[in-house]
């Protein structure tokens, strides 16, 4: 079905968000895009790290919390070799019973580790983060979550950080 | 999503995200963007429908080494199996 490019999706996202969540929710507008690093390796030899805001975590981790009104910045450390039958999901944000039935939909780890195994990609990052998308006081996320998994990325001698939404 | 992408740009990473919101991205920002227009919930595709997860997994990594201006590229992925995400858009269902 298509969409009508004309509707403002932001805007109808923080009305809602306004109304039914945290009354003081407004985007957080920037006038240029941050900077740009360009890939420095062929993806064929690229270390690649993912990195998720769909509220995956091991079953020994606490839960994201989901019942919060400004939402939840931390973050989860997810080994990249964890089988995904073994995950569990915690976000109220979407509807996590087709991302349970079959987690590539939104953690796609068993391609990234076939292509890791087929040449695609050079190696995959040994850990995956993992965020819960609903944040909507940001000021903890920007100060101390983010760059703390910046850190470790860094660490990490990653060539390429991918991100995927819910 | 394009909050966490700025702090990691800005550290100096490369980086290259999927929006599956065109104008919430053009708020925020981060410097490399691919739209996929699928579902919330279903980012990469449908349930079982591994061909897709990987080609969608393809365009972002084809879209990591070609894109060489900050922005956003349409994938051409859409959904038009159902009217699930055109009612999630609107806040109708999920």
């Amino acid at each position: 079905m298509l969409e009508s490019r004309g509707a403002n999706f932001a805007q109808i996202e923080r009305d809602h968000v306004r109304s039914r969540v945290y009354a003081a929710f407004d985007w957080h507008p920037f006038d240029r895009f941050s900077p740009y690093t360009p890939l420095r390796v062929p993806v064929s030899e690229a270390r690649v790290a993912f990195v998720t805001t769909a509220g995956v975590h091991l079953p020994e981790q606490p839960p994201f919390d989901t019942a919060a009104d400004a939402g939840d910045s931390s973050w989860r450390v997810i080994p990249t070799e964890t089988p995904l039958a073994e995950l569990v999901l915690s976000h109220g944000g979407y509807d996590t019973r087709r991302a349970s039935a079959d987690p590539n939909v939104v953690l796609p780890l068993d391609h990234l580790r076939s292509f890791a195994a087929e040449g695609r990609i050079g190696a995959l990052s040994p850990d995956t983060y993992s965020f819960m998308g609903y944040v909507a006081d940001t000021d903890r996320l920007l100060r101390d979550e983010a760059l703390a998994v910046a850190a470790f990325l860094l660490a990490d001698r990653v060539d390429l950080v991918l991100l995927a939404p819910t | 999503m394009g909050l966490l992408q700025r702090a990691f740009d800005e550290a100096g990473l490369c980086t290259l995200s999927i929006t599956q919101n065109m104008e919430i991205t053009a708020i925020i920002m981060p410097s490399r963007a691919l739209y996929v227009g699928h579902p919330f919930g279903l980012t990469f595709g449908d349930v079982g429908d591994g061909e897709t997860q990987r080609r969608v997994l393809d365009a972002m990594l084809d879209a990591a080494a070609t894109m060489t201006h900050r922005g956003i590229r349409d994938s051409g992925f859409e959904w038009d199996r159902d009217d699930l995400r055109y009612r999630q858009l609107r806040k109708q269902g999920c």
